[in-house]
């Protein structure tokens, strides 16, 4: 048993370009995203029917996570925090999928998106405070926290990363177990808890996770 | 298991044309359409707050004017009931007076009547009293024949016209 990314071949034969099933599982997640959206929104209309209700809700739901902390800036870090919302909570989901590798169960996505956040984080603060300004705020209240906070901000995209890789990872091997052990019995509820509702509570976490990080460097 | 390669690259493609992709589809639209329809709700609410307030304006100028309508219909009411029962006052007493007329009329005649009722019956009495009277002066006649003539005029007045006196 070999838990995490298989690599399934290599783009054009060469070795610093391996795909993995996760990423196969990735674009597929993209794919279906991408569908799901575009049915949702297709034909919008004042008064909304019932697909159209189900996008607007999504939206309204996520927008609704983000404005209470970074008030007025809702619309505006929606798409991001939104997509981060949607393309983790399904990368989750879709690991119900039996043979399906989850997207996040591979911490070059983790990480990936981590580092983007982090990325995001630097920016809005000294967009906020000035690039200097942002700087300095690393050695206040005293200079002497200079380092302990800059290692604090850097391990910022680890915790992040590792959590929800951690999470999934963790979740998807023991199901491996629990199949092999009882392969009829447990593992459907156990399935379903694992990438159901860890799934789905993890996407949330990390997006929210996500917004808060944004709202620490502004404030 | 833990093995940072390309696939980091790839899955931020991923995510970056998701993103892009979401906002031109899900994200854009969907704002859009609630802005849009905060908007119409907005004008709406706007319009109805002016159509009822237009409508509380008409509703007190017909207020009034059905007070008014409402007044003018009694006065006209009270006057008809003025003036009718003036007329029925004046008819009444128009009744009264004729009635009064005719039962004086009336009473007149009845008085004339029984006057002349009276004289014809004086009359009467004066000629059968004239008449007995020429029948004992004509027959000179003992105080014997006088009884039995005054007997046969009685017996005669008995049989002729007692009839019609009674």
């Amino acid at each position: 048993m070999n838990p995490g990314p298989q690599i399934v071949f290599y783009l054009f034969g060469k070795d610093y370009l391996p795909i993995t099933d996760t990423l196969m599982v990735g674009w597929l997640t993209v794919v279906i995203i991408l569908i799901l959206a575009k049915y949702l929104t297709s034909k919008m209309s004042i008064r909304p029917n019932g697909k159209q209700n189900v996008a607007e809700f999504i939206v309204e739901l996520i927008h609704g996570q983000i404005e209470p902390m970074l008030p007025n800036e809702g619309w505006r870090f929606l798409p991001f925090i939104a997509t981060i919302f949607i393309y983790i909570g399904f990368s989750n989901l879709i690991s119900l999928i039996p043979g399906l590798a989850s997207p996040t169960g591979d911490l070059n996505t983790t990480l990936g998106l981590a580092l983007t956040v982090f990325l995001v984080v630097q920016y809005e603060g000294m967009r906020e405070y000035g690039v200097w300004g942002y700087i300095k705020s690393f050695a206040e209240p005293v200079i002497f926290l200079l380092p302990i906070n800059v290692i604090g901000e850097l391990a910022k995209p680890i915790s992040h990363s590792f959590r929800l890789f951690g999470n999934v990872v963790g979740g998807g091997i023991i199901i491996t177990l629990v199949y092999q052990a009882a392969p009829a019995l447990i593992p459907v509820p156990l399935h379903a808890w694992f990438g159901f509702f860890v799934g789905l509570i993890q996407a949330l976490i990390f997006g929210m996770i996500a917004i808060a990080y944004i709202s620490v460097a502004k404030s | 298991m833990v093995n940072i390669n390309t696939t980091m690259i790839w899955q931020l493609i991923n995510f970056f044309v998701l993103l892009f992709l979401l906002k031109k589809f899900l994200y854009s639209p969907v704002k859009n359409m609630l802005e849009q329809r905060a908007a119409q709700i907005n004008g709406d609410l706007d319009a109805a707050e002016a159509e009822k307030e237009k409508v509380e304006e008409l509703k007190a100028e017909y207020e009034q004017k059905l007070r008014n309508a409402r007044n003018e219909a009694q006065k006209i009411v009270d006057n008809a009931e003025t003036r009718a029962n003036k007329k029925a006052k004046d008819i009444i007493s128009e009744a009264e007076t004729k009635a009064e007329n005719i039962k004086e009329k009336k009473l007149a005649e009845i008085e004339q009547a029984k006057k002349e009722a009276v004289s014809e019956l004086r009359d009467s009495i004066a000629d059968y009293t004239i008449l007995a009277t020429n029948k004992l002066i004509q027959e000179q006649l003992d105080k014997e024949k006088h009884q039995v003539m005054i007997n046969q005029f009685i017996d005669g007045l008995d049989k002729e016209k007692l009839g019609e006196l009674q």
